[in-house]
């Protein structure tokens, strides 16, 4: 089963509403952008983390599981900034990676799924008039969601069928029974959405 | 959109998807561990058609953002999206469609499929990475491109078994060869 990066809680943060939070982060982004002090971006860093940590009780242990993929990108900015640049630059862009990092983990975490979903579909409307029907993004993503342990069971089924025939380690072996397996799902399925008339849910009345 | 458009978008972003949960594989000569998932972009490309591969890419991305930690190693969510590597991210549509538009061009033998995955999987993607990349790190494209030089040969032995797989599939399932 897929489990989103949702964390339950009661905060104002998580009673915010998608969209609100979602142009939050869009504003947060565009400032830590303008932003060009290390004073002013130490400052921001140290706001988003404490609204992570206390503002929304995501806790301290959450922030480090976030901060903790970009470490080896730190590292490696740092050290050219270094070999090319200033010690200044190194610490500007560092703290700015960390601040818009934090921010956009701190939305998803807050946010349900089911919420951030809908405000995507929300997002997509306006696009409705050059074709793009919003209720057929929200089934692509429904149904993209229930057929990916679907798509795993076909990648053990096929292991399995081949460690009984003594072909383990073969990577190209393995693939090819794969993909043809999902082909043939993705056939079955498109036939049971035609047959239940899913070519005219789009058309009005 | 029919709905075998729709079931295809969905299946190749579920596979990618997929591809991410299962463990990376060890690729032998190659320092940089080896991710399966631009596997999955160049399959979608090879297999099902320029449009129909960006869109599921773009699909597997808009799960990403809503919350969902699908690409390897776990991750997901907004973040992504903001951080040094967001680039490659925005170019997988790009590179499905590359890779797509030059299959259908292009014989559909292995060396045929094999230069599409590298024009499109790789050159594209990398033009979409790199920038990006310079631009939040503040460091000069070439740098960044210097950089991103220790990921491609895992790159091209991928986009050689991405073609491979996609020539034998294409004879395994003769089905297949209706949808492009």
């Amino acid at each position: 089963m897929i489990v989103g990066l949702f964390v339950p809680g009661e905060s104002l943060i998580h009673r915010l509403s998608a969209s609100r939070k979602l142009l939050a982060l869009a504003l947060l982004s565009a400032s830590l952008v303008m932003l060009g002090g290390v004073g002013s971006l130490s400052a921001a860093a140290f706001l988003v983390g404490a609204l992570f940590i206390w503002g929304a009780g995501l806790g301290g242990a959450r922030l480090w599981c976030t901060t903790r993929p970009l470490l080896i990108w730190l590292l490696l900015i740092v050290a050219a900034q270094l070999w090319l640049g200033s010690i200044e630059t190194a610490m500007k862009v560092s703290l700015r990676l960390i601040a818009l990092v934090w921010a956009a983990s701190l939305v998803t975490l807050t946010t349900k799924l089911s919420d951030m979903s809908d405000a995507i579909v929300g997002l997509v409307q306006p696009l409705e008039r050059f074709g793009v029907s919003p209720q057929r993004v929200a089934f692509l993503i429904a149904l993209t969601i229930r057929l990916i342990p679907a798509m795993l069971e076909i990648v053990k089924e096929v292991r399995e069928a081949q460690r009984a025939r003594g072909i383990e380690r073969s990577v190209i072996t393995s693939f090819v029974p794969v993909i043809t397996r999902v082909l043939k799902q993705a056939d079955e399925l498109s036939a049971a959405l035609t047959a239940r008339g899913f070519e005219r849910w789009d058309v009005p009345g | 959109m029919t709905a075998k458009d729709t079931v295809l978008i969905a299946v190749f972003a579920a596979l990618t998807a997929a591809l991410g949960l299962l463990p990376p594989l060890p690729v032998p000569l190659i320092p940089v561990p080896v991710t399966a998932q631009t596997f999955g972009l160049m399959l979608a490309g090879c297999l099902i058609g320029a449009r129909r591969a960006a869109l599921s890419m773009l699909l597997l991305l808009v799960l990403v953002a809503i919350g969902l930690p699908l690409l390897s190693g776990g991750r997901g969510g907004l973040g992504v999206f903001v951080g040094p590597s967001a680039g490659f991210l925005f170019g997988w549509p790009l590179a499905a469609l590359a890779i797509g538009f030059l299959t259908s061009h292009f014989r559909k033998s292995w060396v045929g499929l094999f230069t599409a995955n590298l024009l499109g999987g790789i050159v594209v993607l990398y033009c979409c990475g790199i920038p990006v990349i310079a631009v939040v790190s503040a460091v000069p494209i070439s740098t960044a491109a210097l950089g991103a030089l220790a990921f491609i040969p895992g790159d091209i032995v991928k986009a050689a078994l991405a073609a491979f797989t996609a020539s034998a599939v294409r004879r395994a399932y003769p089905e297949s060869k209706k949808t492009l």
